[in-house]
């Protein structure tokens, strides 16, 4: 059974799969009794090293997400530009000891909206340090790449929301970069 | 072989060549000359040499023995298509640059021959090392040797002296100016300050021989109007040679003052009151400026906006209440925006004043980039930015020079407050300045004696001891004047001021000033006298080829060698000095247009300086109709008609009455010509051009996202911005009219730094990878996010000089005599049109007067037909 896609760029993607929820209950229990278990997994792995690992975690509290976060080097935290996510994320920021390993990221922001604009200058203003300067943008062509069984960069490179995860990628990787050396 | 002679002889030649089988008949001259058609040879063409061959296909002439096609294409006459477009009302864009196409390609041909071997008489070096050492040896000696410094100075001040002064024959003086032109070609390829130093010196000592010789050997004139004249005809050119002396002097080295960056904490930051004087503007002009200022970075608490109404209107009062700033009106109009100024200073406590006229838009960064300065220095009393327009002013549009050739006033804002500044002499220019509150009171407050208050707050400030400061960065905006006789009006204000300050508070007399200071602030004033001597300069040739007198007592060879020089190096050196800021030639037609104008109030204020009262530009119209206005442009028709009657004169003169001479008739007749061609450019102004925008559009490119009614979003950026719409450019793959249709009601979405503001509009244009885009009804917070996100932008005006074209002297002389033609062209097309329309209503007359019931149409289409 193939367990991983490599994409032509030399991605290799791994999907989580579908597990029964007695194989979940299990994995749960295991990473409760040890939630250093995927960071030593992933460091089994044969991997370049210049490689980046990207995973797309549950949402916290979770025993996934906090595995997630045990085993990175950077966290980023999705949120939406309302007083709810808002609050999170000032949470976290006030949780963590280092704010060098946690960014945030707003995404689905609709600049028509007051509430989205309102939110979004917040971030940036009380965060300018983690909060990402590019969020991502409500854009339909993000599920109209899905439908069409495509990539965003595939279907529409000119949408706003490629543009903007164009953006956060660069950024990433140039904080990769930064932090490597 | 007398000239007469040779001249006949050549006529008879050409006659010969173009089939002209009688001569005398003008008609035949005319038909041979224009109607002739071109007959292709027969057969291929080998021209003797490779010049003939290039020179006659860069000219379009087919068959290079056939003179008539020689003499068709140099005498810039258009082929068919081209001539055909001349007749109609609107000229195709270019057609000029077509027109003098021939004489261009001419230039560039003969050049390309010569140019290489000229150019290697001129010694070839790495120039920037060669400049950096001459550079390293000027400061050596300056700080290591002060002694070696002095005596150089004086060493080369008695030089220059004797250079200048030194008598020599025409020989003499032809090898002494061919290498002094040659030493400035030289000079002029090593880049920097020192080189341009360099020139000036060049230039200034052409000019000084130039001067020397008028006055020692060309002044005997005969008793009588010769003298009178002449005398007059000298004391111009003396005019332009101080303003020459005093300009370099000027620029010798312009400061480019920095911003200094402010204290980190705000509680060291003053409070500021902005100042928005207005009287008859419409609301919709001060609307953008107000929600500029608000939008301005500046602790709020320290921040306080006024609207100072001399209108005193209600509407005015409301929009200050609504967006909450400050309105301020006083019960009298006395001594106009100063007495505003004045009256507000009272109302108000600010340790600084901000002044904007109420069409000058700031950006957000205005008061951080400008308050620096104050800070550092304690005694900084006023620093000044340019004003910028991002409108054509008549003379761009009108001539349709926008963006391509520097305007009348970047000489100004680009280089003069520059090189005042190394001077300490800047001059308040009534908007886009800050003022520190206690110096002004203790002048107090802006200057109310004269109509140019600005300049002579300054001044009055600077007597006081205080300094004042330039910081040539735009950080604001505004539209410059409509027409052509708002913009003179508004010249004929400054000059009347300035002339009202040389006589009320001249810079010369009094206490408190430098030595050059007092210069800065003369060649300023100087400046607008220029009136009189233009005019002098466009009819000094006439007093020869008019009444045979002769007002320079000299040959023409003697004029020649010495005239030519001290143009010519004065030219390389100003083109050097403030080319990015004045094309060269430019200046005569901006100061050809004024000098009537500003001739009498200049002259009125100097002998009555408290005569008139002040007039306000007007602003924000919109020239509905193209037209002439033939009100302004009077003078200059006259002096056309008067010029070119001398030219009729002069060649009666060349051939016939003054045949013994014709080195002085073809030096007169030559200025006459060249007096033409600036006459043709300053009458070409006055064709007023029609407006279509009622918003001007600025040209910016800055990312946008466009939300579509699908909800889709594209990254787009946009091509310009006007308060009504925003034109997109989109990505080439996208096309226009598959994304939206007009009618579309969008979104589009500008950041003003951290923020994003999105705007509802409707598609208006779309048109291949382009979107226009119009804004639906904006709330007030709207339309101030608007101009915060596009005037307000802290690098709005940034790049608003990119892609000019750099200048060449030559090229502003073909400009200008592309002008100067365009110019005639425009009279002779107004003439036609209006005799046309005259023919026509005399037609519809007789018709109506003799319309029979049965078939009216019919018989009146057959009578214009007719006429």
């Amino acid at each position: 059974m193939e367990t991983s896609w490599r994409t032509s760029d030399g991605v290799d993607f791994v999907p989580f799969g579908n597990p029964s929820a007695d194989v979940a209950w299990q994995l749960e229990l295991e990473l409760k009794r040890d939630p250093g278990w995927l960071s030593q997994r992933l460091s089994r792995l044969d991997f370049p090293d210049e490689g980046i690992v990207l995973i797309d975690s549950a949402r916290l509290p979770s025993r996934w997400g906090e595995a997630a976060r045990h085993a990175a080097d950077l966290t980023l935290f999705l949120g939406h530009p309302d007083p709810g996510s808002l609050g999170g994320f000032d949470a976290l920021s006030r949780g963590s000891k280092s704010q060098d390993n946690i960014a945030f990221l707003l995404n689905d922001v609709d600049p028509t909206r007051t509430l989205h604009r309102d939110a979004l200058l917040l971030a940036r203003n009380r965060w300018p340090d983690t909060c990402l300067q590019y969020p991502i943008h409500r854009d339909e062509a993000v599920a109209e790449a899905l439908a069409h069984g495509q990539s965003i960069f595939d279907y529409a490179i000119r949408a706003q929301a490629a543009h903007d995860l164009q953006g956060v990628a660069t950024w990433l990787l140039n904080r990769h970069s930064m932090t490597a050396r | 072989m007398t000239l007469p002679t040779a001249i006949r002889s050549a006529l008879l030649f050409f006659a010969a060549q173009l089939a002209v089988t009688i001569p005398n008949s003008p008609r035949q001259w005319l038909w041979r000359l224009f109607i002739k058609p071109v007959c292709l040879p027969s057969r291929p063409l080998n021209p003797p040499s490779r010049l003939i061959a290039r020179l006659s296909r860069k000219l379009g002439v087919i068959d290079y023995r056939d003179t008539s096609e020689w003499v068709l294409r140099l005498l810039f006459l258009p082929s068919h298509r081209a001539a055909s477009e001349a007749n109609e009302t609107e000229l195709a864009p270019g057609f000029f640059e077509r027109l003098t196409q021939p004489l261009t390609s001419f230039v560039t041909v003969i050049w390309e021959h010569i140019g290489p071997a000229a150019s290697r008489l001129i010694p070839h070096t790495d120039y920037p090392a060669f400049s950096a050492r001459l550079n390293r040896w000027a400061e050596v000696v300056a700080i290591k040797h002060p002694f070696v410094q002095w005596v150089l100075l004086i060493l080369a001040t008695l030089l220059f002296t004797v250079a200048s002064t030194t008598p020599m024959n025409w020989a003499e003086q032809l090898v002494f100016s061919l290498f002094i032109w040659w030493l400035a070609l030289f000079i002029r390829r090593l880049p920097g300050n020192l080189p341009t130093l360099m020139l000036m010196i060049v230039s200034l000592l052409a000019s000084c021989r130039y001067i020397w010789w008028r006055a020692t050997t060309t002044l005997d004139l005969e008793p009588g109007p010769s003298l009178f004249l002449g005398f007059l005809l000298f004391a111009a050119e003396c005019y332009t040679w101080l303003v020459l002396l005093l300009g370099y002097l000027q620029t010798l080295r312009p400061l480019n003052r920095k911003p200094v960056a402010l204290p980190t904490g705000f509680s060291d930051w003053p409070t500021v009151d902005v100042f928005i004087p207005t009287y008859n503007e419409p609301l919709k002009v001060i609307r953008a400026t107000v929600f500029a200022a608000q939008g301005m970075d500046w602790p709020q608490e320290k921040l306080r906006i006024f609207i100072l109404d001399d209108g005193r209107r209600e509407q005015f009062r409301e929009f200050a209440e609504t967006v909450g700033v400050g309105y301020i009106i006083r019960p009298d109009n006395f001594h106009a925006k100063a007495g505003n100024l004045n009256h507000a200073l009272t109302k108000t406590t600010g340790e600084f004043v901000a002044i904007f006229d109420c069409d000058h838009i700031p950006t957000r960064s205005f008061l951080q980039v400008g308050m620096g300065w104050f800070l550092k220095d304690p005694n900084c009393a006023m620093l000044q930015t340019p004003h910028h327009f991002f409108s054509p002013d008549p003379f761009e549009r009108n001539l349709d020079t926008f963006k391509r050739v520097p305007n009348e006033g970047e000489l100004f804002y680009g280089l003069i407050q520059d090189g005042n500044d190394l001077w300490n002499a800047t001059f308040f220019c009534g908007s886009c300045a800050i003022i520190r509150r206690g110096p002004l009171e203790e002048i107090s407050g802006i200057a109310i004696e004269t109509v140019t208050e600005d300049a002579h707050t300054a001044l009055k400030l600077n007597r006081r001891g205080y300094s004042t400061a330039y910081l040539n960065i735009t950080q604001a905006a505004g539209l410059a004047t409509e027409s052509l006789s708002a913009h003179i009006g508004q010249r004929i204000r400054w000059a009347r001021g300035m002339a009202q300050i040389f006589r009320l508070d001249n810079p010369f007399l009094g206490k408190g000033l430098s030595f050059f200071q007092r210069l800065c602030y003369s060649n300023s004033m100087l400046h607008f006298f220029s009136g009189i001597p233009r005019l002098i300069f466009l009819t000094a040739p006439l007093c020869y080829l008019w009444f045979g007198m002769h007002i320079i007592n000299t040959e023409a060879i003697y004029i020649l060698i010495y005239a030519l020089p001290h143009i010519v190096l004065s030219s390389i050196a100003n083109s050097r000095n403030q080319g990015a800021h004045r094309h060269s030639f430019w200046g005569e037609v901006y100061e050809s247009v004024l000098a009537w104008y500003i001739t009498l109030p200049t002259t009125v204020a100097l002998l009555n300086p408290h005569f008139g009262k002040f007039n306000v530009t007007a602003k924000g119209g919109l020239v509905a109709e193209k037209f002439f206005d033939w009100t302004i442009s009077k003078p200059y028709i006259l002096l056309v008609a008067l010029n070119f009657l001398g030219i009729g004169v002069g060649i009666g003169r060349l051939l016939w009455w003054n045949a013994y001479e014709p080195g002085t008739v073809l030096l007169n007749l030559a200025w006459t010509l060249f007096n033409m061609i600036i006459l043709g450019a300053a009458i070409s102004v006055a064709s007023e051009a029609r407006q279509v925008r009622v918003n001007h559009r600025v040209a910016i490119r800055v990312p946008a996202i466009l939300q579509l009614g699908d909800g889709r979003a594209l990254h787009v950026y946009t091509q310009d911005y006007s308060l009504g719409g925003l034109g997109l450019a989109l990505p080439e793959e996208i096309s226009a009219t598959e994304l939206a249709k007009a009618g579309d009601k969008v979104w589009v979405t500008l950041d003003r730094g951290d923020q994003e503001c999105a705007f509802p509009a409707r598609v208006v244009i779309a048109n291949k990878s382009q979107l226009g885009l119009q804004f639906d009804e904006l709330s007030i917070a709207d339309e101030r996010r608007l101009v915060q996100c596009t005037f307000g932008r802290a690098d709005a005006w940034i790049g608003k000089n990119d892609g000019r074209p750099n200048d060449k002297p030559l090229e502003g002389f073909r400009e200008v005599c592309s002008l100067g033609l365009r110019g005639y062209l425009r009279i002779f097309q107004r003439i036609r049109q209006s005799l046309t329309n005259n023919l026509h209503s005399v037609a519809q007359h007789i018709v109506e007067k003799f319309e029979s019931p049965a078939s009216p149409t019919h018989l009146s289409s057959k009578v214009i037909s007719r006429l």
